[in-house]
């Protein structure tokens, strides 16, 4: 086989290569053009809270639901404690709420809500929370059927 | 959501056909004749891949469709070239039928990987076992009946007619470990409490398991004098750590510490030294240390633009060009215009891993995402940056093309790791609107 062909044909590989990854990229691109079978993540920017996010931090909570309890607003101190319990310095009466639920301290600067190995989980801004999670204005703990608001 | 795995499907064919078109075409070179079994190779190549879509479409039908074929690409390529390599090389007539064999197990992880692991969230479950797994298979070699020392490395254990290198799926494991432990802590290390000057650091003791796993790891690592291995492992971390905290501070002293690190190792160990002086000037001894980088940097020339043609270069002068120096060996016969090509393959590998991070919803499988392109990523560009001396050479494999069982069935698992991944992200329940909270005035 002559040099002539053999480079010939060496081209037509490489040829082939690049147009492998020219239809991978089309492929990609195809991948994040199709729209997304989920809306967008509610990220803190995204939420209408976000112009808050630079106020003073107040170290309170507002309750938003259940509805007979709405705007009843809470000091957090240096420790708030959430549960089914009567020892709570929140008690819920909710039965989708642990007794020992979860809990809102003060540490320096911030405010860390953490669940405190509830059943049902401790929720914010709708995120299943693992650990300790720094709050910020406006950020929404959930716990059993009751929202709170951060401020 | 199906139409994913068709396009998967074309270029699955896409990837055998040029598969064994550099089959061929590396025969014709060198032979000038046809090889007698291309037909029995391109059917071989074929149904391993088949079998890796029927898994993907069977347990994870909405995954990435450009990561198997781009996979399938690089094993592919790397077969061909260890294939041509081994008729030239001296007693390696049986390398190309042992990785045709590894390619097989690979598959078979990737499809077990996918069977237990039906859900990311259940490796986030294992953190801790994948953590002392990961430290007990990098310390197995250093058994004295079970490990074995290769070209000073000693990375190798023998279990009856099998070699193998634990370290390749050690690596795996500590990225979930490293993952998951981020992903639980992250909030709490993105409060910098402790400041040293204009830099900030998280408690100590948050950091804690990471260091010391990753501190073992790394002291293992240099017991078997396993540089490659030890450098990727800490950039992954490192990597890591900063996509969790977003602080590049994070990143930027890890990195320092490398550095210095690296430089009190090459201090200490005579071989770190060696590599070193190899690194900034191979032609102060070119037949001997400093002969495999000479012979790699003679190949990418001899290959020039376009390359010599597959069969029609001298790559098996270069000593490991099957196993590490294989990007020299493709670098003579593809050119630079080839080895681009296995670039972007990688580059390609590493952008769908990073598309699925910011697809996955949860902060574990979004970390593990990231860690295990970083790790892909990361090792390409080591082993490549070491041929062309961009870096210090350290001996480890280039990903899916190199020669060696271990590192091919770790990273399909890797892969396959990434996929499901992918398929998680894509499976995730519709979220209601935000504003749906009923605020009440």
């Amino acid at each position: 086989m002559s040099d002539a062909v053999l480079t010939l044909l060496k081209f037509g590989l490489l040829a082939a290569l690049y147009l492998f990854f020219a239809w991978v990229l089309w492929t990609a691109i195809a991948q994040i053009r199709v729209p997304a079978p989920t809306a967008a993540p509610a990220t803190r920017s995204a939420t209408p809270q976000a112009g808050r996010t630079r106020t003073a931090v107040r170290g309170q909570i507002t309750v938003l639901e259940p509805p007979e309890l709405a705007g009843s607003v809470m000091p957090i101190g240096d420790e708030l404690t959430i549960g089914r319990a009567a020892a709570c310095t929140l008690t819920l009466d909710d039965t989708y709420v642990s007794q020992q639920h979860a809990s809102i301290v003060r540490r320096e600067q911030e405010h860390l809500v953490e669940d405190r190995g509830s059943t049902n989980g401790t929720f914010v801004n709708r995120e299943q929370i693992r650990g300790a999670v720094v709050l910020r204005p406006g950020d929404r703990v959930q716990i059993g059927s009751t929202v709170l608001e951060f401020s | 959501m199906r139409s994913r795995r068709n396009r998967e499907l074309i270029l699955l064919a896409l990837a055998a056909g040029g598969t064994a078109g550099a089959y061929a075409l590396a025969s014709l070179g060198r032979t000038a004749s046809m090889p007698a079994d291309l037909l029995p190779f391109f059917g071989i190549v074929l149904g391993l891949l088949l079998g890796a879509h029927l898994v993907l479409r069977r347990f994870a039908p909405h995954a990435d469709p450009t990561i198997l074929p781009v996979v399938a690409l690089l094993n592919g390529l790397g077969y061909v070239f260890i294939a041509r390599l081994a008729n030239d090389i001296d007693n390696a007539t049986a390398l190309p039928g042992q990785q045709a064999v590894w390619t097989a197990i690979g598959i078979a992880a990737f499809t077990a990987t996918m069977i237990f692991v039906p859900r990311t969230r259940i490796l986030d479950d294992y953190r801790y076992l994948a953590g002392v797994s990961g430290i007990v298979l990098l310390l197995l070699p250093l058994l004295p009946f079970l490990g074995r020392e290769v070209n000073s490395a000693r990375i190798w254990v023998r279990l009856g007619p099998v070699n193998f290198q634990p370290g390749e799926f050690a690596k795996i494991a500590l990225a979930i470990f490293i993952a998951s432990y981020l992903a639980e802590k992250r909030e709490i290390l993105q409060v910098a409490r402790l400041r040293i000057g204009p830099m900030s650091f998280p408690e100590p003791r948050h950091l804690a398991p990471v260091f010391a796993a990753l501190g073992l790891a790394l002291l293992v690592m240099v017991a078997e004098k396993d540089l490659g291995s030890s450098l990727l492992l800490f950039l992954v971390a490192a990597v890591t750590l900063w996509v969790a905290t977003s602080r590049l501070s994070y990143l930027l002293t890890g990195v320092g510490l490398f550095l210095i690190g690296g430089w009190m190792a090459s201090q200490i160990f005579g071989h770190v030294q060696d590599r070193l002086d190899i690194w900034l000037d191979p032609w102060a001894d070119p037949d001997g240390k400093g002969f495999q980088p000479v012979e790699a940097t003679f190949a990418l020339a001899n290959g020039g633009i376009t390359g010599t043609g597959p069969g029609r270069g001298e790559p098996y002068r270069i000593p490991e060009v099957e196993t590490d120096f294989i990007f020299a060996a493709i670098g003579e016969e593809l050119g630079l215009i080839g080895s681009t090509a296995i670039l972007i393959a990688f580059v390609s590998i590493v952008a769908s891993g990073l598309r699925i991070a910011t697809g996955a919803r949860d902060q574990f499988p979004k970390l593990l995402a990231v860690s295990l392109s970083a790790l892909l990523g990361i090792q390409a560009f080591i082993i490549i940056g070491g041929i062309i001396r961009i870096v210090p050479l350290t001996g480890i494999t280039l990903p899916f093309v190199s020669y060696g069982g271990s590192s091919l069935v770790a990273n399909w698992v890797l892969v396959a790791l990434l996929l499901r991944i992918s398929n998680d992200a894509a499976l995730r329940p519709e979220l209601a609107p935000t504003d749906d909270f009923e605020v009440v005035p």
